[in-house]
């Protein structure tokens, strides 16, 4: 599995990415990695907030796994909490 | 007589509040009432003067709340969760100060913000109608941001690495507080050229308010956003610098500081808005060369061009730099007089950044 992940924005502005492949990761990181980009569901993302907002963290997220691929774009106030321990995962691994 | 005024800021806040202080009973009543209403539509918000005066006949000292001097502050405590709704209100309006910091410094922060506004450009409020300031605190965990999500300023704790708590500057109150300026006046849309200009006039007049607060003069101030907030992991100064953009720090996780401070350096990308907290550099640099240039407290003369630029009713939502750096102009020939010497150093400004005014 490949994992691209991009934050962006934020006060700061300051974008911070991360690619991962699983594959090279040690085995029990791999399940760990994999067994929370697997809960992510990316069709129940919610519709981002209505109205203007600033400052707001952005994010871009590619789960690729065999011929599967999956892509969302999507800010702060629309993370689930599905999605809340990959991201924090992410950034951890990010630069 | 019965008078309908319609709800959606049609009738000008000045008018209501005229109405609300010489009109007639009636008419007062129905004018408050259309204040009222109007900041709730606005801000989403259960907060009336209508709640507070109820059917009884207007006395004075409602009269009185209406005054321009009104300052109503709340701080709520997200008690590190990702969440704004239903929170407990830890300290309003005149209660005395908490035993926790962020509380504090938003309270401060957002009375410092207010004073600034009104004091230096007889603004009341947000809204310009007194709208109650609203904070959250301690949101979400380790949390290295501070945002205006459309209603209220919310402000996370840092990770302490990269972040302080982020309300340990007063820049970035005043920023924030700023961004419901913008939405309320310009509506500088959150994208690309727009959303750069949106950002840095939330570092303009968030510096502004450091400066006012301190009794700086532009050649005495750091122009600095955020040099209190980073933490001990970070190398530099601050997180941006109006004065020259692209130098305020030079490793945060590996990152210097992105900012370009010239046209020939815009960064097109499609993170973060378009670059919205990139671009900001150019607008902002701009800024500081004229407030500079001009000398003395720079919210008194480029703050004040700035300021009647964001509320002129020819800056469009989606205006571009150009767009922005002509009224700019224009203002300053309106204030100052057409060719006087403000209106150069504002040319002058944008001049040097590479956008034409």
């Amino acid at each position: 599995m490949r994992i691209q992940f991009e934050r962006s924005g934020g006060f700061a502005g300051v974008t911070r990415k991360a690619s991962v492949d699983t594959s090279r990761l040690p085995p029990a990181e791999k399940a760990a990695l994999e067994a929370l980009a697997n809960a992510v569901a990316f069709d129940q993302i919610p519709p981002p907030k209505p109205g203007p907002s600033a400052d707001r963290f952005q994010y871009r997220l590619t789960i690729s796994d065999g011929d599967r691929r999956k892509t969302a774009s999507f800010a702060d106030g629309q993370v689930t909490p599905q999605m809340g321990p990959l991201l924090g995962r992410l950034l951890e691994l990010a630069s | 007589m019965k008078r309908n005024f319609p709800v959606c800021s049609i009738v000008p806040g000045f008018i209501l509040r005229e109405i609300a202080k010489s009109g007639d009973h009636e008419d007062r009543a129905v004018a408050l009432n259309t204040i009222a209403i109007d900041g709730t539509i606005r801000t989403a918000r259960v907060h009336s003067l209508l709640a507070q005066v109820g059917d009884r006949p207007l006395q004075t000292d409602s009269l009185a709340e209406t005054s321009p001097s009104v300052l109503r502050r709340s701080i709520l405590d997200a008690k590190g969760k990702e969440n704004v709704e239903g929170l407990p209100v830890i300290r309003a309006e005149g209660q005395p100060a908490t035993k926790d910091p962020a509380v504090n410094e938003a309270y401060d922060g957002f009375g410092a913000t207010h004073a600034f506004y009104w004091q230096a450009y007889r603004r009341q409020s947000i809204d310009d109608n007194g709208l109650e300031l609203e904070g959250v605190v301690h949101f979400g965990q380790k949390y290295d941001n501070a945002m205006w999500d459309g209603q209220r300023m919310i402000f996370g704790d840092g990770d302490d690495k990269i972040f302080k708590r982020l309300t340990l500057s007063l820049d970035v109150i005043g920023h924030e507080l700023t961004h419901g300026v913008t939405q309320d006046t310009a509506g500088l849309h959150y994208l690309g050229e727009s959303g750069a200009l949106n950002e840095s006039v939330s570092d303009v007049f968030g510096s502004l308010v450091k400066q006012y607060h301190l009794k700086q003069t532009a050649d005495k101030a750091d122009w600095l956003i955020g040099a209190e907030v980073i933490g001990p992991a970070v190398k530099g100064k601050a997180l941006r610098s109006l004065a020259h953009p692209g130098t305020a720090y030079t490793d945060l996780m590996g990152h210097k500081d992105p900012q370009p401070d010239h046209m020939k350096h815009y960064v097109k990308t499609k993170a973060d808005n378009g670059g919205v907290h990139l671009n900001s550099g150019i607008p902002n640099r701009a800024f500081y060369l004229v407030a500079t240039e001009l000398g003395g407290n720079a919210w008194e003369k480029a703050g004040r061009i700035w300021y009647e630029t964001l509320r002129d009713p020819n800056l469009r939502p989606t205006a571009q730099f150009h767009a922005f750096a002509v009224i700019t102009v224009t203002v300053a020939d309106r204030l100052f007089g057409v060719g006087s010497h403000e209106s150069k150093a504002v040319k002058h400004g944008w001049d040097q950044v590479g956008v034409a005014a």
